[in-house]
């Protein structure tokens, strides 16, 4: 099984097991089936990991161990440098972060959190696939100010991942094949997250209207009704 | 992007006092401000942002004394599935529930969608590529360049791009007034043609709210866009109508620098039964006095078209 | 290589091949956000990269100076174009002799004089902006046909006397004496735009050089395996290392849809990250992508045919665009499609030319072709008032089985009732339309090589070394295993290893193929498994037989024995019971077409409000001849992706530069519009089987046939009786109807 350590892997050097992790590979999972579900420690390693260059200096890039040596340097380096701290809360964890104000929510997660669900597709919030959710709502983390997300409520999909109730919506995604080259797939899936939040029982029409805002060029788009209509199904079954 | 300092104002009095600063600049739902920081398409960068997300109160739509309120801060979606917009001042929801994509409708704002930028190619450019008059430059490249989706009603101040904004056309037919922090302007005197702006704005004034008045009974309004794809582009052209108590209000955009007022248009259908023979009239009125370059002559057909069949909704709606 | 249709095709009744339900392998960690793509990945100590890029459309660097980029605090490296190491690579386009960085700028934003090394993006930006650049502006050539012009500028001086790039000129018979035989001519132009693969995730190349403990030979180059693998090809022979050193440093790579240029990024981004000793990091912005586009087509074609409306003759004229340079050959846009048909008398005369525009390269195949060989069947039919689908069937020279049943079920899953064109008004108001295609469905082979190996858990292991681009391939290929050595499907694990034996899949064309591979690697593992299931149950190799991961005696089928029971006491503990099949696949795309097996044939439905000029594809049938379909879902999947393509490039795509400048105005995801998923209609797919395929099974390939440029044109002509080049925009619609 993957460890939570080798999920991380960034600090420590890439050993070939870490790479392998890193890249994604599915260690294990080629044995999945139909009706899979993911174990307890699977859930565990889901969560996102403590991605430690989260401490590194937004302006001279020196790293730090902790949170507060970092903003100790950063008192004294760069005394006239706006560079807020701000705390922001995604999937249910608070994470304190220094960052520079023009750095987007998405470079946030992914630079500084190691959340990486959040894609770049267009990077001007013309395709839907660096959806998160803010408060409830999809929004675009590619023009969202991370400066501007205190107090707000993050989801990413590594969080809906890691929570078995949207279990329905990861397996229906898989079984339709809802998906190919995969870049798109995890905006689409968080947009329907949001949906589904919303309105639980949406017809055709309700799924292609909340998606039309992600774009698919593998053109996957016939089956994304399909599989959050059948997960629909499955949550309000209660699986 | 460049780097630039942020404020999170808290009031009102905030923001405008940090705006103040030539080179600050307001943030909204931020949809049209970041791709354009992010492609520095001006020659001149913002110093500071000021966020206005988090001043409370700006957030709101009710009626009162007569009046539709919305606060500038509303989100687009929220107008486009509010009941009362829906029923009563139904261009401006319609216009709301199309405009862009659904996750920009749930980030953009009503003040933000009317203060948008234009949109031109050559003025969006990356890097300043193409400095033209709306940058302070000498020349308008689309005049001899690609101007396919540009001005069909000539130029204003040189410049022949178009206003994109959906809700703006709908706020012009409802009579809409916009409320700022030092005056209540009527709709259509709202939108200007200037060096990096699109409205006759101070750099330290924000809109606070826009009132409509409340429709009489039987009144009924409509708004029609025509964009090449279903969802996330801006207009070619669109257009919305409003009829009642023997008027009419029609507003194009798309079309001109500014919304454009369909007045000719107006005075064939006031009053009028709206039948195909009437709004068909309505319609040529309403592209009469266009003035097309060679590549985007078919946006006056779409006009007529689409002036014509935003009457039509009114009537079936009635 | 010819085609070679392997043994007559075996297996009437499949257990797991064909079947649905199993998702992919990659499928979790796809849909939970865990595959990390090279964009996403971020390294401690990682620097930032960026190119220069030209504001010009043609233009030389005369002078540069990078003292104040170097000097500014954050930089880490900055070479300009004359470094030695750079001009020491190989050319990535030999062609026209451009080398990996030049001060030599073909298209305006192209990669040019100088690269940087940063802190973050920003410092690099700013660096950029720093070194001061004296530029030559020069004349530039955007539309293919200008750049024959007597007083065009020579784009490649040191390469080519003229903008010719490359001449392709063939003929079948002889046209003259076939045109003297026609009783009709049908003549016409045809345009199609520079288009793009809008691939998903823009280009990013991200590299670093690491010492492996277990590899004593040097530092490992670690860089993404873009574009099948030629981001790792090309670096390898950049630097010339061995292959052992040269490893992808992820599975994920966003898609490719055939283009394969793992351009100039792929050599300059480990030369930086080997100067700094860090990991580097370069990531295009969407508009740096629209730097390589399918080529732009001018062609003129007039076809010659009988009274019964069989093509005699036909002669086309092309000029397509290479762009700046390219680094493929092509055989795209000309007249090969009219092979299928009983045509005997074909001339074919294409001229690619340079052009100050992107980069030209293979777009999802060649659709090209088959756009003339549409439009020369419809305008036969309308010609003489018959039915299209019934002139295509007269004109193959192989009608059956592939074509004649795609076109049963098609018409009948769409309800073809065919009219001329521009007769029939809806109740709506508006005008509609019916149109179709036909594409042969061609399969790419390769060498390759499958490994399979039986372990001690009863479980076969398939190691496969391919970067992952969305076509479920390995998924395809363990279904074939599976079926052929007799194990159940959860036992034959695929394990996606960088440095497994190279299992190259040529995309969705090519599964049928490399699943070849499988199945000859596989039968070879099932007979050492009855060999050693034979042993075990003490009887010979040809008394049992396998099934659901046992050995079982034919003749009681009672008596099994697992195959975890079998490998330790063949061959011990730590063995694995093996085997390794590599070659070249039978299955090679010869382009003579003279043999037709599988085909595909995409129907269209639109209605056409002609006050707007507005297109609305109303319905589209997609019916694809599999040969055999190995993995229904992704197959589907592939006809399904190609449809919308369809739409898309009929409605709204295309380069569109400032001509004064040659600056692509439309160089984003708004202004460029690919389909959204409100822009697509209700779409059905059929598969047909008729095992006429080269691949395993009779199978055939599946995805860059399955789409062109012609369906919707067709349509709309059908609707309205003009024929409108794609994009179809309503202002196109509106001039052919004379309201604009």
């Amino acid at each position: 099984m993957v460890k939570e350590e080798e999920q991380n892997g960034s600090e420590k050097g890439v050993s070939r097991r870490e790479f392998l992790t890193q890249a994604g590979w599915a260690l294990g999972s080629a044995a999945l089936g139909a009706g899979w579900t993911p174990s307890a420690d699977e859930r565990a390693l889901q969560a996102a990991p403590e991605f430690e260059s989260k401490y590194a200096c937004p302006v001279d890039a020196q790293k730090f161990a902790t949170f507060e040596e970092l903003q100790a340097h950063f008192a004294t380096a760069h005394p006239h440098v706006a560079a807020p701290v701000t705390t922001l809360r995604v999937n249910e964890r608070d994470y304190p972060v220094q960052i520079e104000p023009q750095w987007t929510l998405q470079q946030t997660l992914q630079f500084k959190l190691g959340l990486t669900g959040a894609k770049t597709m267009c990077d001007r919030g013309e395709c839907g696939s660096c959806t998160v959710i803010i408060d409830g709502k999809p929004a675009l983390s590619c023009t969202t100010l991370a400066v501007e997300c205190e107090g707000k409520s993050i989801e990413t999909i590594e969080g809906i991942a890691a929570n078995s109730r949207w279990n329905p919506l990861i397996q229906a995604y898989m079984k339709h094949d809802a998906m190919q080259c995969g870049y798109c797939t995890p905006g689409f899936i968080v947009t329907a997250k949001a949906l589904l939040d919303k309105n639980p029982n949406p017809t055709e029409e309700d799924v292609r209207q909340a998606l039309a805002g992600n774009l698919c060029r593998c053109s996957t788009y016939p089956r994304h009704a399909k599989a959050i209509l059948e997960a629909a199904q499955g949550l309000r079954d209660g699986k | 992007m460049r780097r630039f300092d942020h404020l999170n104002a808290t009031s009102i009095q905030e923001a405008t006092s940090a705006l103040k600063n030539k080179s600050a600049v307001f943030i909204a739902g931020g949809t049209d401000l970041i791709g354009r920081l992010k492609d520095e398409i001006l020659p001149g960068y913002p110093e500071l942002i000021v966020n206005l997300k988090t001043i409370q109160g700006l957030d709101y739509v009710h009626e009162e004394g007569g009046l539709l309120k919305i606060g500038a801060g509303t989100r687009l979606a929220d107008i486009a599935a509010d009941p009362i917009v829906r029923l009563r001042y139904t261009a401006l929801g319609q216009a709301a529930g199309r405009a862009a994509s659904p996750h920009i409708r749930r980030m953009g704002t009503l003040g933000g969608n009317i203060s948008q930028l234009h949109r031109c190619w050559y003025f969006r450019a990356p890097q300043n590529r193409f400095e033209c008059l709306r940058k302070g430059g000498k020349t308008c490249f689309a005049l001899a360049g690609d101007n396919r989706y540009h001005s069909i009603f000539g130029a204003v101040n040189g410049c022949i791009a178009v206003h994109p904004s959906d809700t703006a056309p709908s706020l012009v037919a409802l009579d809409a007034r916009i409320k700022t922090t030092k005056r209540t302007i009527i709709a259509e005197d709202f939108w200007d043609v200037r060096v990096a702006s699109c409205t006759v704005l101070d750099t330290d004034e924000i809109v606070t709210e826009v009132q409509i008045p409340a429709p009489d009974v039987g009144a009924r309004s409509a708004f029609v866009k025509f964009a090449l794809r279903k969802s996330i582009d801006f207009p070619i052209v669109n257009a919305a109508v409003f009829v009642g108590g023997g008027a009419a209000r029609i507003c194009l955009n798309a079309v001109a620098p500014k919304p454009y007022r369909a007045t000719k248009a107006e005075q064939v259908i006031a009053g009028k039964s709206i039948d195909s023979r009437n709004t068909g009239a309505a319609g040529a009125a309403a592209a009469a006095d266009s003035r097309p370059l060679e590549a985007n002559r078919y946006k006056v057909q779409i006009a007529k078209v689409l002036v014509e069949r935003a009457l039509l909704e009114c009537a079936s709606a009635a | 290589m010819a085609s070679k249709m392997p043994e007559k095709p075996d297996h009437q009744k499949f257990r797991v091949v064909g079947k649905r339900g199993v998702p992919g392998s990659l499928s979790y960690p796809i849909a939970t956000g865990r595959a990390k793509y090279p964009r996403d990945l971020v390294f401690p100590d990682m620097l930032f990269a960026r190119v220069l890029r030209s504001p010009f459309a043609r233009a030389k660097i005369q002078r540069i100076d990078t003292s104040q980029a170097e000097a500014l605090d954050g930089v880490k490296a900055v070479i300009t174009w004359d470094d030695p190491e750079l001009r020491a690579m190989p050319m990535p386009y030999p062609a026209s002799k451009t080398p990996v960085l030049s001060n030599q700028a073909g298209r305006e934003g192209d990669e040019v004089g100088v690269m940087v090394a940063a802190e973050s993006e920003e410092l690099c930006d700013e660096a950029l902006k720093r070194i001061k650049i004296e530029w030559e502006v020069l004349p530039h050539i955007l539309d293919p046909r200008e750049a024959l012009d007597p007083d065009a500028p020579v784009l490649h001086p040191e390469a080519k006397p003229s903008n010719v790039d490359l001449v392709n000129n063939w003929e079948d018979g002889n046209v003259v004496a076939g045109f003297q035989e026609c009783d009709h001519v049908v003549e016409f132009d045809y345009a199609a735009p520079l288009t793009t693969t809008f691939h998903s995730m823009p280009l990013t190349i991200i590299s670093k050089w690491e010492q492996d403990p277990m590899d004593s030979e040097g530092p490992i180059l670690y860089t993404p395996p873009l574009y099948r693998d030629k981001g790792l090809a090309v670096a390898r022979e950049a630097f010339q290392l061995p292959w052992a050193q040269v490893r992808p440093i992820t599975l994920y790579v966003g898609a490719s849809y055939c283009d394969s240029d793992p351009r100039r990024v792929s050599r300059l981004v480990p030369l930086l990250a080997k100067r700094t000793g860090r990991p580097v990091r370069l990531a295009y912005t969407r508009r740096e992508v629209f730097d390589v586009a399918g080529s732009q087509v001018y062609a003129h074609v007039k076809v010659g045919f009988n009274n019964d409306g069989i093509i005699l003759a036909a002669h086309g004229k092309t000029i397509a665009s290479s762009g700046v340079e390219s680094d493929i050959e092509r055989s795209t846009t000309d007249l090969a499609a009219f092979r299928m048909t009983k045509a005997l008398h074909i001339k074919n005369e294409t001229t690619y030319v340079y052009t100050n525009t992107a980069r030209g390269a293979y777009l999802r195949g060649f659709p090209a072709s088959s756009d003339l060989l549409a439009r020369a069947i419809h305008s036969i039919a309308e010609q003489l008032n018959q039915d299209p689908t019934e002139t295509l069937l007269k004109n193959m020279h192989t009608p059956e089985p592939s074509v004649k049943e795609c076109l049963e079920k098609g018409k009948a899953a769409i309800g073809w009732k065919w009219h001329p064109a521009g007769t029939r008004k809806l109740a709506n108001g508006r005008m509609h339309g019916m149109g179709f295609r036909m594409r042969d469905s061609h399969g790419w082979g390769s060498t390759t090589a499958i490994s399979l190996k039986l372990k001690t858990d009863g479980k076969v292991y398939m190691p496969f070394g391919s970067a992952y681009f969305g076509v479920f391939g390995q998924d395809a290929l363990a279904m074939v295993v599976a079926e052929e050595v007799g194990a159940r499907l959860e036992d034959v694990v695929v394990q996606m290893d960088p440095v497994a034996p190279f299992s190259f899949i040529v995309g969705g064309s090519g599964i049928g193929s490399t699943a070849y591979a499988a199945q000859q690697a596989a039968i070879d593992l099932k007979a050492k498994i009855m060999a050693a299931g034979a042993a075990n149950l003490k009887v010979k190799p040809e008394q049992v037989d396998t099934k659901e991961s046992t050995v079982y005696l034919k003749a009681d089928p009672s008596k099994t024995v697992p195959f975890k029971s079998l490998v330790s006491d063949a061959v011990g503990q730590l063995g694995s019971l093996n085997s390794l099949w590599q070659g070249p696949t039978p299955t090679r795309y010869d382009g003579t077409l003279r043999k037709l097996g599988p085909v595909n044939i995409i129907f269209g439905e639109v209605e056409v409000d002609t006050e707007i000029g507005q297109v609305e594809v109303t319905q589209m049938i997609g019916v694809a001849d599999a040969g055999k379909v190995l993995r229904p879902s992704s197959f589907e999947g592939q006809l399904e992706g190609c449809m919308v393509w369809t739409i898309s490039k009929a409605k709204t795509e295309d380069y569109i530069f400032d001509k004064a400048t040659g600056v692509l105005l439309n160089g984003s995801t708004l202004e460029y519009k690919p389909a959204t998923i409100l822009d697509i209609p209700a779409m059905q797919t059929i598969t047909v089987e008729t095992r006429t395929g080269g691949g395993v099974y009779g199978s055939t390939g599946a995805g860059e046939n399955f789409w062109d440029q012609s369906v919707i044109s067709s349509a709309v002509f059908n609707a309205i009786g003009k024929w409108i080049d794609n994009p179809i925009t309503p202002d196109k619609v509106l001039k052919a109807l004379g309201k604009a």
